[in-house]
């Protein structure tokens, strides 16, 4: 068991921080192409460097830190990890990355409104992460006949983009399908939750770097700001709410690794524990936390100019997506339900269906 | 920006990847699982039947079994795995210490009594003088000598400092009047480590304050049961008149008492979370939670339960990590102070919230109060007794809020 960093992760997390610091709007795609950081999760074979989730992690917290822009995780990542899993048809991924192409990736949870039958597309893939200036989608979707994946050219007609600016800063699209024609192929049965707690994992580091710079900004506004004659921080009542804020950060970076290290397992069952018990936290504690800087900053910290605000506004926004507090916190309670069942035995008793 | 500093970050990667090299590791080494095994088996031959069934029946342990434990866990050789090898420790890892603790936790065992192996036992090995390290480290291993803890008093309890028993020295004894209170499991104890005030004079009320071992056997001891709110006697007052103490029982250098009750407090690290207790409960929870039902299903099953439930496994599963970090940060020799407070925290918070969970998953029948606090009663019923004993969870060891104040002042340095 070895919690620390080692040099070679520490050096890609100082990278990737370094690269995306203070990259926002369209300069994430321009960063990510000059540094060579787009191909970071693509497969080696077609010139990636396959970074693993726990990897990735650390980088994608300590972009967070900065204002780079989670867009990372939409243009980047999820296509890298995605490609590398799964043969597209008609989709040359080595050419893909060498030519800079911008692609998206569209989810189940995106796909609800999608319909592909008969190797015709209709519908609309809602809040596609990097979706507004791609050229390529590509689907992981899951179904009544088995999980499916496939590439669709957005350049096509029939096809309408709608950019959706975000919360975060980002710009996320609809993309609306009118007899497009896509050729799908089976993908593995797991491969659709995969992806989907993998980018419930990697928004959750973006705003683990946020939470840690919230925590800092926070504790250092407690001790300049002056209120009655003395620091605002010598008040007991701010200060165990500072102490609250410091346990929740540590918490949930463990819930980050913890999470991301589970990606990486063949155990899908403790993974998607791991992962729902994350955004579980993410979306109650943390948002809480969050919730209570603001409080503590008074006045300022309900402003928009202010560097809390996007701190602020990238965790919040890590509970949206791919899936909610709640939806994680009713999946971690059935799989509670089942690991119940499972150790009934201990008790000696009936074990109720 | 060069596209080389990507590149340069990946190729030490994949170098570091080829070669084998370590990364971040969420899973035991095959050393550890190999202790694991050794721990599983020792409990599988040892632990007594009749003390798992108690905690597999969602009963507690009755302070006669949590003794019996003792006494076969000792000769083993593990019932004080923090103290040196020299004085009868283990020489197990941090990580290794939480092993044992998780496996013998989750096979029914008790908890091994912290006064005299967690609280005066390393206060002895590092400031005792030879000669108590001789009597009395052997006695505690053993389980001859049971201790309890004289700390808090009526007017001192979380400002310890302010603490009014008064120790005069006169000839070879120091005599001792005042009184001790919350003095857990006291009635079963026969030595007492006490904090007494030596000089009242002194500039800072700190500073003034010594460690006296106390015989409770000796003449002017006197212990008075208090009945807590879950039924039971856990807690004593404890009087002391004239109480002549012999000068030898006094720890360390006069005065100096406060370093050593802090180092007291303060080195608790691998056990502070009780993540082993937590999670035996948590698995408690679940199985009863699996055969009480609600609108004629499972109760685990219902949706606003099994709400409750995951939220408390989620939080669980962060102190568990985080808890798995502080340890493996002691092996690699960082600084884990700063997480160990927090541990506690929610730690406690945790065993609230798992009782109060029992408590709302036995029902009706909760309501039912039977009393009985007698040595061997093995009686609290894991519902509404659990609940009521875990309020004091966040008072005792530092109440959460004084932890807070703590952490406050050396961590954030507010």
């Amino acid at each position: 068991m070895d919690f620390d960093l080692t040099d070679e992760q520490r050096m890609i997390a100082d990278t990737v921080a370094d690269v995306m610091r203070d990259a926002e709007g369209e300069a994430v795609w321009l960063s990510l192409v000059e540094s060579g950081l787009l191909g970071m999760t693509y497969a080696e074979e077609t010139g990636g460097a396959e970074l693993d989730v726990l990897t990735l992690a650390p980088a994608l917290a300590a972009m967070g830190q900065g204002k780079g822009s989670p867009a990372v995780v939409g243009r980047a990542v999820l296509p890298g990890l995605l490609t590398s899993r799964v043969d597209l048809p008609g989709f040359d991924v080595a050419a893909a990355l060498d030519d800079n192409l911008p692609v998206a990736v569209a989810l189940p949870e995106n796909a609800t409104g999608l319909r592909a039958e008969n190797g015709v597309l209709n519908g609309t893939a809602q809040t596609v992460l990097g979706g507004a200036d791609a050229q390529v989608l590509l689907l992981c979707l899951d179904g009544a006949s088995g999980s499916s994946c496939g590439a669709v050219e957005l350049t096509s007609d029939g096809v309408t983009i709608t950019p959706l600016p975000l919360l975060d800063g980002q710009v996320a699209a609809d993309i609306t399908f009118d007899n497009v024609a896509v050729s799908l192929s089976q993908a593995g049965e797991d491969l659709p939750g995969w992806m989907s707690d993998v980018a419930a994992v990697c928004l959750c580091a973006t705003a683990l770097g946020a939470a840690q710079a919230m925590r800092e900004l926070t504790r250092d506004y407690l001790l300049t700001r002056k209120q009655f004659g003395r620091p605002i921080g010598s008040f007991q009542v701010l200060q165990h709410a500072m102490v609250d804020v410091f346990h929740e950060t540590e918490h949930f970076e463990s819930l980050v690794l913890a999470a991301a290290s589970a990606c990486g397992g063949s155990d899908i069952k403790a993974r998607q524990k791991m992962v729902s018990a994350l955004k579980r936290f993410c979306g109650t504690r943390m948002r809480d936390a969050a919730a209570s800087c603001i409080q503590m900053h008074g006045g300022i910290g309900t402003t928009e100019e202010y560097e809390l605000d996007r701190l602020v506004k990238r965790i919040v926004m890590a509970d949206m997506l791919y899936g909610t507090a709640d939806m994680h916190t009713a999946r971690l309670g059935q799989l509670v339900a089942e690991a119940a069942r499972q150790e009934a035995e201990f008790f000696e008793m009936e074990v109720s269906a | 920006m060069s596209i080389i500093v990507g590149q340069v970050a990946f190729c030490l990667y994949r170098d570091h990847k080829l070669d084998g090299g370590d990364f971040m590791d969420f899973t035991f080494t095959q050393e550890e699982d190999g202790f694991r095994e050794e721990v599983r088996s020792f409990l599988a031959a040892e632990l007594p039947q009749d003390i798992r069934e108690t905690h597999f029946s969602f009963l507690r342990h009755s302070w006669e079994q949590m003794f019996r434990w003792h006494k076969i866990v000792a000769p083993k050789g593990w019932v004080a795995p923090y103290w040196p090898v020299e004085y009868g420790g283990t020489g197990w890892t941090p990580v290794q210490q939480y092993i044992f603790d998780e496996e013998a936790m989750m096979a029914g065992a008790p908890r091994l009594r912290p006064f005299g192996l967690k609280m005066i036992g390393p206060v002895i090995i590092k400031y005792g003088s030879d000669e108590q390290k001789a009597y009395f480290l052997p006695r505690i291993l053993s389980g001859e000598d049971y201790w309890c803890q004289g700390f808090s008093e009526p007017g001192a309890g979380s400002d310890l400092a302010s603490l009014k028993t008064r120790a005069v020295r006169e000839g070879d004894v120091y005599k001792v009047n005042g009184q001790k209170t919350w003095t857990t499991t006291g009635q079963h104890a026969n030595w007492m480590f006490t904090l007494v005030r030596t000089d009242p004079e002194a500039d800072k009320p700190q500073k003034g304050i010594s460690l006296l071992l106390i015989d409770m056997t000796l003449p002017g001891v006197e212990v008075r049961p208090i009945i807590t709110i879950d039924g039971d006697h856990h807690v004593n007052e404890v009087f002391l008149n004239d109480v002549e103490v012999p000068a030898d029982m006094l720890v360390g250098e006069e005065n100096k008492a406060w370093t050593y009750a802090k180092f007291l407090l303060g080195n608790e690290r691998v056990g502070i979370a009780n993540v082993g207790q937590n999670k035996a409960e948590l698995r408690l929870l679940r199985a009863l939670a699996l055969k009480q039902q609600r609108n004629g299903a499972a109760l685990i099953d219902d949706p606003v339960f099994a709400a409750k439930l995951a939220d408390l496994e989620s939080d669980f599963m962060a102190l568990e990590i985080s808890n798995l970090r502080m340890l493996s940060s002691i092996k690699s020799g960082g600084d884990s102070a700063e997480l160990a407070p927090f541990l506690k925290l929610r730690g406690s918070e945790i065993q609230q919230r798992s009782n109060e969970l029992a408590m709302e998953a036995v029902g009706p029948r909760a309501a039912v109060w039977e009393k009985d606090s007698s040595d061997d009663a093995i009686l609290d019923r894991y519902g509404t007794h659990g609940w009521m004993l875990s309020r004091a969870f966040t008072i005792f060891g530092g109440s959460s809020e004084v932890m807070k104040n703590i952490i406050s002042k050396q961590t954030l340095r507010l």
